[in-house]
This record gives C-alpha cells, sequence and structure tokens, in this order.
C-alpha cells in the first residue's frame, strides 16, 4: 500500500484538449442494483438497455456500444479492495451500431417524480443511486435551494471543469431544464474560484437566465455537499435544499432532451502518466486502457481511483470504470508505509476543517473502541484525508475512520433493526393474546344467542298448548346467563393455562410423566414381590408337611426378605426421581398418583356394577 | 475539662456534618425512576432474534431472568461476544466467555422458503415470533426477509423440510471498508535507525 503526497492543486490536464478514448477490447459493467435483461451471448446495439433497476437505489444500465455480451456475473468493481459484484463483460464488435434515439418533447409537462423515474431508467447517477432520489421526488417537497455542485477542489480532480469548459452550453441547458421541472426558488451553480476557464465559459450564459453562478473560495473540503449547503444556504433554505452533482446534471440534460441514455463520463487521468489529460471514456472501459492512452510509463505504479486525498488502490487494471470514477491517478511507487507511532505533533488537529482531535480519535478507532470514539465526535468527520495527509508519522488516520465509520452505521443498522424486530415480536404476543379473546367471546356470544333461542322455544312450545308464565321464561333466561357464562369459563381457562411459559408447563408435564412412570415401577415391584412371596410359599407347603411350625418359620422369614425386598425396591424407585424435587413437583406427583387411584376406584366400580 | 468540652464540640460537629450529608445525599441524588427497569435496560441490549437459544421463550424472558440474576450472560449466541461484553458492563460483572452447551455463534442468515415444495401447512407462519412469514392455509408461503432475525424456529415444525437458511444476500450496500493494515517491516538488530 503506498501513500500519495500532498500534490499541487492543479496540474497540467487543465490546459490539455479533452481526449477520447479509443473503443476498448472489452467493457467491465457494473450491475449497480439492477437486474439483467440481456443474456450471455447475445448481440447488443448501443444504447440497448442491458439491465433494469430493480430497487430504489439502483440505476438501469444501458450498452455503451454494440457487441456480443460475454458474460454475466460476479466481477471485480471500482471500489477499495475490488470486492466481486455482479457485473456483465461486453465485447465491442467495433461497429458501433446504435438505437435511434427517441427525444422526447412532453419534457416540460413532467413531474419531479416522473423526471426522477425517467433518468433512472435512463441510468443517470448521483451521489447515491438515481440522480434524484425516489422517495425525495415521491414527496415533492417545495425546493427552495437547488444546488448544482461543479466545486473541485480535491487534488487533480479537473472532470468537471472539463466538462463545463466543452459542454458548458449543454449543462446550461440541463440546468434549465431542471428548474422548470422542479421549480426551485433558487438555482445555484457553485464552481471554485480556481476553475478560472469554467467560469469564463459560464458567464456568458449566466445572464438572463434562472440560475445564478456562486465563486466558492474556501478551501478543500468546501466543495462537498455538506459544507456547499452549509455555505450556499440561507438558515430558512437550509432544511429543503438539494445538493447534485455536475456530471449528473449533464447526463440527464442528455437524457431527457435527447434521450440518450448514460454511456459515458469524464476522467482525469493524471499523476506519473506520460500526458495528463481528461478522457471521455465509456462506463466499463478498464482502467488499464485509460491509463494507456495517457501514457503510463512501463515501470511499477500504484493506481489510485478518485482524487488525491480521498482515492483509493486499485489492485487490478482490468477493472471497468463506473459512473463516480472521475480521476484516475497513477502514482510512483514509494518506500513501503511504515507507521510510525504518534508523536503528538498535532499537525491533525490543527488542519482538521471539523476541528476534531484525529490523534485522540485514531486511538479509539484503532482500539475498536466504538463509544468513545462517538464521544470524540467520530459522526462529524468528513472523511477529507487531510489528517493522513500531514501526518509526519504516516499513521493511517483516513482508512482507520472511514472503517471504523461505517462500523458505527452498521452498529446502528443492527439496532434499528432489533428495536425493529422487538416491536413485531411484541406485536403479535399482543395479537394472539387479543385473537384468543376476541374468540373466547364470540363463542360465548353464540352459546348465549343459542341458549336464548332455546329459552324462546321453550317459551313458544308452552304457549301453543298451555299459559305462558312469565316465571319459566325467566328460569330459561337465566339458564341461558348461567350457560354463557360458564362457556366464557371455559374459555378463559385455557388462557390461563397458556399464560404459564412454556417452560413451566414443559416442567409440569414431564413430572407428571415421571409420577406415572413412578407409580407404575412401584406397582409392578410389589406385584413382583407378592408373587414370589406366593411362590415361595407354594414350593414350601409342596415340600413337606411335617416340619410344619419349621417351616412356617422359614416361610414366614422369606415373606419378610420378600417384603424388605420390595420395600426396597420401592425406595430405590422413589430414589430413582430427582431427590431435589421440589415442592410443586411433589404436589403434581401426589396429584397425579391420587387421580389415578381414582379413576382405578371408578373403574372397579363400574366393573362391580356390570 | 476543657478537653471534654472539645471532645464534646467535636463530636456535636461531626454529627451536624454527617446531617448535612445525608439531607445533601437524599436531595442531590439523581433521579433513579427516570431509568428505564433494568429489565428493559437489558432488553435493549439483545439482539431480538427471539430464537429461545438461551433457553428461555424470548428475549425478553431472558431479560428478566438476568435482571433476577437467575441466569448468566454467556447464553445468547445471536449476540455474539460484544453482546456479553455489553452485558458484563451493565450488570457490573465480569466478561464470561460462551458456555460450554451453549450454541456456537452463526454469520446472519435469512430464512428462504422453497417455492415449489412449500404445502401451505402454516406450521412456519405460526412458528415465527416476529411475524415475517406471509401465506395462509393451503397457499405458498413467503418469507420477508427484511424483517427475518435469522431464528431458525421455522425450521423444525415445516413437513416437508422446504426452508433453508441462506446467508443475508450480498449487495454494494453490505460492501465494508477494510481494518487498515499496515506492513511490519523486520528490522536487523544492529542497524542504526
Amino acid at each position: 500500500m503506498s501513500r500519495p503526497s500532498i500534490p499541487p492543486a492543479y496540474t497540467a490536464a487543465s490546459q490539455q484538449p479533452l481526449a477520447t478514448l479509443p473503443l476498448p477490447a472489452q467493457l467491465n459493467l457494473w450491475l449497480q442494483g439492477s437486474r439483467c435483461c440481456v443474456e450471455v451471448g447475445q448481440r447488443v446495439l448501443k444504447h440497448q438497455l442491458l439491465a433494469e433497476a430493480d430497487s430504489e437505489f439502483g440505476v438501469a444500465l444501458h450498452a455503451p456500444t454494440s457487441g456480443h455480451i460475454r458474460a454475466i456475473g460476479p466481477l471485480p468493481q471500482a471500489l477499495p479492495d475490488a470486492p466481486l459484484l455482479d457485473g456483465l463483460q461486453l465485447q465491442p464488435d467495433g461497429q458501433d451500431e446504435a438505437l435511434p434515439l427517441q427525444a422526447a418533447t412532453d419534457w416540460p409537462a413532467l413531474s419531479p417524480l416522473a423526471l426522477a423515474i425517467r433518468l433512472q431508467d435512463m441510468g443517470v447517477m448521483g451521489q447515491h443511486g438515481p440522480l434524484l432520489p425516489l422517495a425525495w421526488a415521491a414527496a415533492a417537497p417545495p425546493l427552495a435551494l437547488l444546488i448544482i455542485n461543479a466545486v473541485e477542489n480535491e487534488p487533480f480532480l479537473q472532470a468537471d471543469s472539463m466538462l463545463l469548459r466543452e459542454q458548458a452550453a449543454a449543462v446550461a441547458e440541463a440546468m434549465t431544464m431542471l428548474g422548470r421541472i422542479l421549480q426551485p426558488v433558487r438555482l445555484v451553480l457553485a464552481i471554485q474560484q480556481e476553475q478560472g476557464a469554467a467560469i469564463n465559459a459560464l458567464r456568458s450564459l449566466a445572464a438572463n437566465q434562472c440560475w445564478q453562478l456562486e465563486v466558492i473560495q474556501a478551501p478543500y473540503p468546501a466543495g462537498d455537499d455538506a459544507p456547499l449547503l452549509q455555505s450556499l444556504a440561507r438558515p430558512e433554505e437550509s432544511s429543503n435544499s438539494l445538493c447534485l452533482p455536475l456530471a449528473g446534471i449533464h447526463a440527464a440534460g442528455r437524457a431527457i432532451l435527447h434521450g440518450e441514455p448514460c454511456i459515458s463520463r469524464i476522467v482525469t487521468v493524471s499523476g506519473a502518466v506520460g500526458q495528463p489529460q481528461n478522457i471521455l471514456a465509456l462506463l466499463g472501459s478498464p482502467v488499464a486502457d485509460l491509463l494507456a492512452c495517457a501514457g503510463l510509463p512501463s515501470q511499477q505504479h500504484a493506481i489510485v481511483h478518485g482524487g488525491g486525498l480521498r482515492g483509493f488502490a486499485l489492485p487490478d487494471t482490468t477493472i471497468g470504470i463506473h459512473q463516480h470514477s472521475h480521476c484516475l491517478l497513477a502514482l510512483a511507487a514509494q518506500a513501503e508505509l511504515i507507521a510510525q507511532p504518534c508523536v503528538r505533533c498535532g499537525d491533525c488537529a490543527s488542519i482538521c476543517p471539523s476541528q476534531l482531535q484525529p490523534q485522540e480519535l485514531y486511538w479509539h478507532c484503532s482500539e475498536q473502541q466504538l463509544e468513545q470514539a462517538q464521544h470524540w465526535r467520530l459522526a462529524d468527520c468528513s472523511q477529507c484525508g487531510l489528517c493522513s495527509a500531514v501526518c509526519p508519522s504516516q499513521l493511517p488516520l483516513l482508512e482507520t475512520f472511514r472503517q471504523t465509520s461505517q462500523q458505527l452505521l452498521l452498529a446502528e443498522q443492527q439496532q434499528s433493526a432489533a428495536d425493529a424486530a422487538r416491536q413485531r415480536h411484541r406485536f403479535r404476543q399482543f395479537r394472539l393474546e387479543r385473537d384468543k379473546q376476541e374468540k373466547a367471546q364470540r363463542l360465548a356470544e353464540r352459546a348465549a344467542q343459542q341458549a336464548a333461542k332455546l329459552a324462546q322455544q321453550a317459551a313458544t312450545a308452552p304457549s301453543q298448548s298451555t299459559t305462558p308464565t312469565a316465571s319459566t321464561a325467566d328460569k330459561q333466561a337465566a339458564i341461558a346467563a348461567a350457560m354463557a357464562r360458564a362457556a366464557q369459563r371455559q374459555q378463559q381457562r385455557p388462557d390461563t393455562a397458556a399464560s404459564v411459559s412454556s417452560s413451566e408447563r414443559d416442567a409440569a408435564i414431564a413430572a407428571n410423566r415421571q409420577a406415572t412412570i413412578d407409580a407404575a415401577m412401584a406397582r409392578a415391584a410389589a406385584r413382583k414381590a407378592a408373587q414370589d412371596a406366593a411362590k415361595a410359599a407354594a414350593a414350601e407347603t409342596s415340600a413337606d408337611s411335617s416340619e410344619q411350625a419349621g417351616l412356617n418359620q422359614q416361610q414366614q422369614a422369606l415373606i419378610q426378605a420378600a417384603m424388605q425386598r420390595a420395600n426396597a425396591q420401592k425406595a430405590a424407585a422413589a430414589s430413582n426421581s430427582p431427590a431435589a424435587m421440589d415442592e410443586d413437583k411433589k404436589a403434581l406427583i401426589a396429584a397425579a398418583m391420587a387421580r389415578a387411584a381414582a379413576q382405578k376406584a371408578a373403574r372397579d366400580a363400574g366393573e362391580q356394577e356390570k | 475539662m476543657t478537653l471534654v468540652l472539645r471532645l464534646l464540640l467535636l463530636l456535636l460537629a461531626i454529627w451536624l456534618l454527617g446531617k448535612v450529608l445525608r439531607s445533601s445525599a437524599q436531595k442531590l441524588r439523581p433521579a433513579t425512576t427516570s431509568l428505564p427497569p433494568l429489565a428493559d435496560r437489558i432488553d435493549a441490549l439483545l439482539p431480538q432474534t427471539q430464537c429461545g437459544q438461551c433457553g428461555h421463550a424470548g428475549c425478553q424472558p431472558y431479560a428478566q431472568a438476568l435482571a433476577r440474576g437467575e441466569d448468566s450472560i454467556n447464553r445468547c449466541p445471536p449476540g455474539g461476544e460484544d453482546g456479553i461484553r455489553k452485558l458484563a458492563a451493565l450488570l457490573h460483572t465480569d466478561y464470561l466467555p460462551f458456555a460450554a452447551d451453549a450454541p456456537p455463534p452463526k454469520p446472519k442468515a435469512v430464512a428462504l422458503i422453497d417455492e415449489a415444495t412449500c404445502i401451505g401447512c402454516t406450521l412456519c407462519i405460526q412458528a415465527c415470533p416476529v411475524d415475517a412469514i406471509l401465506g395462509s392455509a393451503k397457499q405458498m408461503h413467503t418469507v420477508l426477509a427484511d424483517e427475518c432475525t435469522g431464528c431458525e424456529l421455522c425450521l423444525a415444525p415445516c413437513p416437508v423440510d422446504c426452508i433453508s437458511m441462506r446467508p443475508a444476500t450480498s449487495q454494494p450496500a453490505d460492501w465494508r471498508w477494510g481494518y487498515p493494515v499496515i506492513a511490519i517491516k523486520a528490522i536487523k538488530p544492529g542497524s542504526s535507525t
């Protein structure tokens, strides 16, 4: 891993004209929240839909050129550590055969939501997902301030300035279109002091337009969305304002006014390349092609995706660019990063735009102490990377803060998921209880109705035969009420039983079973003892009758032994049941035995009656 | 005489100070009533999978048992070691490793019903503690993946074994920054820095 040193903010890239990347041999596209609607081997034309958005946060993907689909599946993507995410490989056939573009003329009549959906279908991305968030567009709150963010003050970034220089008229058109549909009170194009050529290109266009030009003079990271909103929005506007990236606005203008889906973007290729320049490249073009176009010398370089401060190293140069790839840097491989202990120089604290104490924060973040990190206001960290850049000990401050912020976010998500699950669980318990009560009530009502009907029948029957008396009707009603009460009680009894927790119920069932087993064992032992005794007695009597007295004694001894044995077995059976059985269980056992005895008695009585 | 008087004065002063301290302690005591009951605070730390792996009927009964001091804090596999640490901090006890008889923690998974095999018996719907399964009698059932807590309580009742646990799907949103790793370089002893 190598670290970029802080480079001069503006490099030679802006002096070069916009170059166009020759058609690459292969395009590696990223299916970002979208569902593929083509098959492997199929030939597709330029602008043809390859994948449609399958969620609120996904965008559609269109073919950047004509060719064949080579593969659909996990591909490394231009993200830190190049994770394997769903992707699509397109092999261009060089003919660049395009579908005819259908320019919509009905765009002034579009609602904000219709515009957001059309932009999603055209594959125009903003910071996260579609350019206009669908949830925001569906609510369509009155928009006080719309900021088009063209500020790029991170080192090396040039793509937006180049876009403004080359396509100023198209951008102005797109902004007018957005102004008409979204109806913001104020539409501002934010640009930076150093982007001189772009400012000149726009000044002539800004006259008599619905948008204004705001020149930002504050240093990095004033061009981020949050500080920009803070500096440009008046207090009353801050709650309903929106910040959109310039590249997205340009693509939106192409999509809505000309019907052309978003298939390319401008990438700044800079650093240790032969000729730093801005290149117009198709989405999915491999990083290696872009670097080769700018003339990459042969020796080993670290390839960085993103600006000079927030960029991350790409391990693989076959990865295709995506809509957020605004910059590619080739940095001469430096000596390996050797982090030294923090020397408490305080440089990071003095440069931090959020007035944090990065050295303290680093200590807690590297120990993964989330609560302490929160206490030191990790949430306020804008992850600008300035602290990492100035650290003389080369501590990986930015990387640590990114990772810990994400951990924090993850912990918050988990907590909210747990809260939702708790709520659902509680509601389910409440619902089950309510259903049970409703059912009991229903049954009671039905029983009461039936009883009332019976009472009516009974009342009408005597009226036909004899004189109806008020007293019989009263009695019937009383019976009906009693039956209803009984039914209700019957229904409520399972309630109370069920409210005992399942573990207690299980224990009771187990104890009951144990009691039954114990009783059965005791019974069997007693029966066996009696049999033994009888057998012994029979044997003794049949053997000899002369020595009656002695035998009698022997017999009695045997009987006693058998009884002792039976007692011992009974005791053993009793000790089999857990000695530490508590009073409840004993009571349960006693009850079970009593019940069994009663049942037996009843059965015996029934048999005797027969 | 003066010695006795001084001693008496000293005792009086101590007694007065004690009175003042006690009354101020009563007045200035932080309002304990503002905190929710201990069981609720424990419940807030539990992962709410309602899986019953702790031996209780859900997270709330386990929290109540913990509040009564009837169970140990190391019985919740979905909470992981982090959960044990949080519980230990809340209950002012020591960290305990997982109980030997507790099932090992697993990565988060979501139930998936094989819709071709499902016979629509509604047994899994009745088993789901968070109402994350949708369906009705003799109709195909399906799991609301966003609501599923991965408790696995629906697996056992299924008569046709059509429910399987799948790891939560990987989306761009699931992607994580890695913990920064710094290469360690061996420096030869004797080489001056």
